[in-house]
């Protein structure tokens, strides 16, 4: 009889491991089936779904009956942890702007400084997936941009609001001017190291700010793989936030 | 001068609503600022708002991001009934 399980981890070597701990044996003594490779996502916290089956005639359990009883930290997705949630739903099917999307998605944010009267141009920066970026510049970008200042992701609400209708079939539109989403990003992992080192050395968790979802994955991310800390979210929109907290176990 | 926050609501309101023809916007001016009413067909009100005013709050900051140039308060009112 050989017992099989399936477990998940962010690297194959991971996932490998997290199997055999399930089956209480080390991982030589395992044949492993990778199932599912490189989920993408900016989130995929489990990028490797692998079956394993416990290869050696003689009961592992016997060799290592340790082993079996100790609860096992299987790295598999922790249903306390919302970066799932924090991601947008994802589509079934992968979706995957293209050319004719940016075309139609700038075309409409234009239109919005246009009807505005206002000197700003909106631009193709790329496409990322389902993201179509764009990039505002112009003299008057500096209205919507602001250090703390929420307009660019309330613009972006807006626009994703009046988009999904000219468009459906989820690819989304993300807006900078100024580089500020990218200053932002450094400044938000910056803090999230700091906060999260303060967690490990006092033993206490941390909650940061309310942050908007996509802030907030940002945190999520930037911690995936920080030793002896686990984040994750509590509270409703719009005033979410991350928790940071020692990792328990 | 005066900007034309009319133009910038009724392109956006007519994006989001299913019955754009029955999008009307029409603003009023005093010292204390500018006033935008925003009437639409009743069952596209909601859409106008947005799950805890999300969408019309989005649309005040952008309004009144615009206003500020101006040195002026905005304010939008989605009418109902």
């Amino acid at each position: 009889m050989s017992e099989s399980v399936e477990a998940t981890g962010r690297t194959l070597d991971e996932a490998k491991r997290a199997a055999a701990a399930a089956l209480g044996v080390p991982p030589e003594q395992c044949d492993f089936e990778l199932l599912e490779s490189g989920a993408k996502g900016l989130f995929a916290k489990a990028n490797y779904k692998v079956r394993a089956t416990a290869r050696t005639a003689e009961p592992a359990d016997e060799s290592h009956p340790e082993m079996a009883a100790v609860e096992v930290p299987v790295k598999t997705p922790d249903p306390r942890n919302d970066g799932q949630a924090d991601a947008e739903p994802e589509p079934a099917e992968e979706v995957a702007a293209n050319d004719e999307d940016a075309q139609a998605a700038a075309a409409m944010v234009q239109g919005v400084f246009d009807a505005a009267d206002v000197e700003v141009d909106a631009e193709i920066a790329s496409l990322t997936g389902r993201y179509i970026n764009l990039r505002l510049t112009g003299p008057d970008t500096g209205l919507f941009v602001s250090p703390r200042n929420p307009v660019l992701d309330s613009l972006q609400y807006l626009c994703n609001a009046m988009y999904s209708r000219l468009r459906p079939g989820g690819t989304r539109i993300t807006l900078d001017a100024k580089e500020y989403r990218q200053k932002r990003t450094e400044a938000l992992e910056k803090l999230a190291q700091q906060v999260a080192e303060q967690v490990v050395s006092r033993k206490q968790e941390a909650v940061l700010d309310a942050l908007p979802a996509h802030e907030r994955r940002i945190v999520h991310r930037a911690l995936a793989d920080f030793e002896g800390v686990e984040t994750y979210s509590e509270g409703e929109e719009p005033s979410r936030r991350v928790v940071i907290s020692p990792k328990t176990q | 001068m005066k900007p034309d926050y009319t133009n910038l609501v009724k392109y956006c309101v007519e994006r989001l609503v299913d019955e754009p023809d029955s999008v009307s916007v029409d603003s009023r001016t005093d010292r204390s600022g500018a006033y935008i009413n925003v009437t639409v067909a009743p069952n596209d009100v909601g859409k106008v708002i947005g799950r805890n005013g999300r969408i019309v709050n989005a649309l005040r900051s952008l309004v009144s991001s615009v206003g500020a140039k101006q040195r002026q308060r905005v304010y939008v009112k989605v009418v109902s009934d």
